[in-house]
């Protein structure tokens, strides 16, 4: 089986941002990113919700341009 | 004391989001759809009765659990075939159908035609309901 790596990947970049609001003293930045990955996490744990399986397929889709 | 406030409001807010989420996914949706589904664009030939048409992503728990339920639930009908398909490699499909998110299920009479979609791991009720209503 794969690990989600989608979901740690999105939480990291939730957490970097978290520490790059911190680091630099924005702290409107800081309570954003953590809100959202507590967010993400409990929504995870309590709900079974599985951001991965909500987010990927748009952002393929976003991603790769429509061939035509 | 005051960052209690903060992560209060947000667990309330992904609640309500929660439990909203819990009654949304899965629920099997009637569809009036022009245009057919054809064997040669989802690859592999449609039941004689009705086919369930999954669309999962490699990671997705919820993808593992629909595919046990429908398997399980096209084993009892000889007239009904489930055809999983990975969005990823089929982007172009994925567009088409305007499946947002895995899994999505869509199930289709004999012709082609999608008669109902659940988003999420669907229901064994609904999906048997639905597969009750196609002649």
């Amino acid at each position: 089986m794969r690990p989600p790596q989608f979901a740690q990947s999105v939480g990291l970049l939730f957490a970097l941002v978290a520490i790059a609001g911190s680091i630099t003293g924005i702290s409107g930045l800081f309570v954003v990113a953590v809100s959202f990955a507590l967010a993400a996490a409990f929504l995870n744990a309590a709900f079974n919700f599985c951001l991965g399986c909500e987010m990927y397929v748009l952002l393929l889709r976003a991603r790769k341009p429509q061939a035509s | 004391m005051k960052s209690l406030l903060p992560i209060v409001i947000v667990l309330a807010l992904a609640s309500a989001y929660g439990f909203w989420y819990q009654r949304s996914r899965g629920v099997v949706k009637a569809k009036e759809r022009v245009g057919v589904i054809t064997a040669q664009m989802i690859g592999a030939p449609l039941g004689a009765r009705a086919s369930l048409v999954q669309f999962s992503s490699a990671f997705c728990t919820p993808c593992r659990a629909t595919r046990a339920l429908l398997e399980n639930v096209v084993q009892d009908l000889d007239d009904v075939v489930h055809i999983d398909i990975d969005a990823e490699d089929h982007l172009e499909l994925v567009r088409q159908l305007n499946i947002l998110s895995t899994p999505t299920t869509l199930i289709l009479d004999s012709k082609g035609h999608e008669v109902g979609r659940a988003v999420g791991a669907p229901k064994r009720e609904q999906v048997l309901n639905a597969l009750a209503a196609i002649r």
